[in-house]
């Protein structure tokens, strides 16, 4: 199933299968589950909350730059 | 919210309620406040200072005679600073809260863009001026306490960098409520998220409803503390807790370091040009306005 992921700009599609978690889609995208909050529909989701499909999840950064 | 470290989720409400319950128990513990003190919040109005602003104004409603006041540093980076200053001044409209700004251009008598145009290292010239400016304008506005938003992340990484340079010195500065110096012109820091991590911060801040502000630095380079961040973050990752263990050990450890490293280490004297105070003869940011 498609989940489409937005991270600093860029957006990138990927394919999971149904039950796959945020925190595996995070990894999927080369990102540290650690350095980020996961929205969903502008709401915050956990990083066990598994993906159902069609959605698009935004990665917001929380690590700071200096 | 999923605490991988505890293994433990929460809803937003329990996960509001146990991030404030962690702060309270650090300013407790720590003895960070007393009673009839005006404490002045850094407030940068990135998303660390506006959540601690936050947290305090709403903890400080029920202390009777402490006040609560703000100071942000403008040091004059376009397309960022004047991003988070704005957030900085909705922020202290909303909760009715005192903010004061002080700029790099009526110190210095430049913006960090003006010094920066032929030079490199802008984090050092940022950094330095910024403690400086903090201190002595918190003195003047009659702070009793300076407020920083400093974290478990900046905290660890701090005690890592420090550790892998062997500078002990600066080890013993610390903790939060670092090395108290007895002398007027200091007005001592504390760090009521020094345990908090900086992911939860941000959940606290995105829950709370506060704007996050997004936009990078734009003389942010590549350092050693952006290596041992992503070390952390990777032990973390890898090894859930590697964070907070790493910072207990350390706390165990600090009484130890500061009867090894104190004394003639961490005295203080006026520096011989502005009078603020300093380790050495001419303080940092001295040295550096030379250079501007």
């Amino acid at each position: 199933m498609p989940v489409k992921v937005l991270h600093e700009d860029l957006e990138k599609s990927l394919t999971a299968e149904k039950g796959t978690t945020v925190e595996e889609i995070i990894r999927k995208v080369g990102v540290n589950p650690e350095t980020v909050i996961t929205e969903k529909d502008g709401e915050i989701v956990s990083n066990k909350e598994t993906v159902d499909g069609d959605e698009c999840l935004h990665l917001i950064n929380v690590v700071s730059g200096g | 919210m999923h605490r991988k470290y505890e293994g433990k989720s929460w809803c937003g409400d329990h996960f509001v309620e146990q991030f404030e319950s962690l702060a309270k128990e650090t300013i407790s513990k720590e003895g960070l406040f007393q009673s009839n003190e005006k404490v002045c919040v850094a407030l940068s109005g990135g998303m660390d200072s506006t959540a601690l602003l936050l947290f305090l104004d709403n903890l400080f409603e029920n202390w009777r005679d402490a006040e609560l006041i703000a100071l942000t540093v403008d040091e004059g980076i376009e397309g960022y600073r004047d991003e988070s200053i704005e957030i900085a001044k909705e922020l202290c409209k909303d909760l009715d809260i005192e903010l004061h700004i002080a700029s790099f251009d009526d110190h210095f008598g430049k913006t960090l863009d003006e010094i920066m145009e032929d030079k490199d290292h802008g984090c050092t010239y940022c950094g330095v001026l910024r403690r400086w400016l903090l201190n002595k304008k918190s003195r003047e506005i009659g702070a009793d306490k300076l407020a920083t938003a400093h974290n478990m992340d900046d905290e660890l990484q701090s005690i890592f960098m420090n550790y892998l340079k062997g500078d002990m010195k600066r080890m013993v500065r610390l903790g939060a409520k670092p090395a108290v110096l007895d002398r007027e012109k200091f007005v001592p820091r504390v760090k009521p998220f020094r345990e908090s991590p900086e992911r939860e911060i941000a959940l606290y801040a995105k829950l709370k409803g506060l704007e996050l502000h997004q936009t990078e630095c734009p003389y942010v380079e590549d350092s050693l503390r952006f290596d041992v961040r992503d070390f952390l973050n990777d032990m973390e990752s890898k090894r859930p807790s590697t964070k907070f263990t790493a910072l207990r050990a350390f706390d165990k450890l600090l009484p130890k370091i500061k009867d090894g490293f104190s004394g003639d280490e961490t005295s203080v004297r006026e520096c011989k040009e502005c009078d603020e105070i300093t380790s050495g003869e001419v303080c940092k940011a001295c040295q550096l306005r030379k250079k501007i």
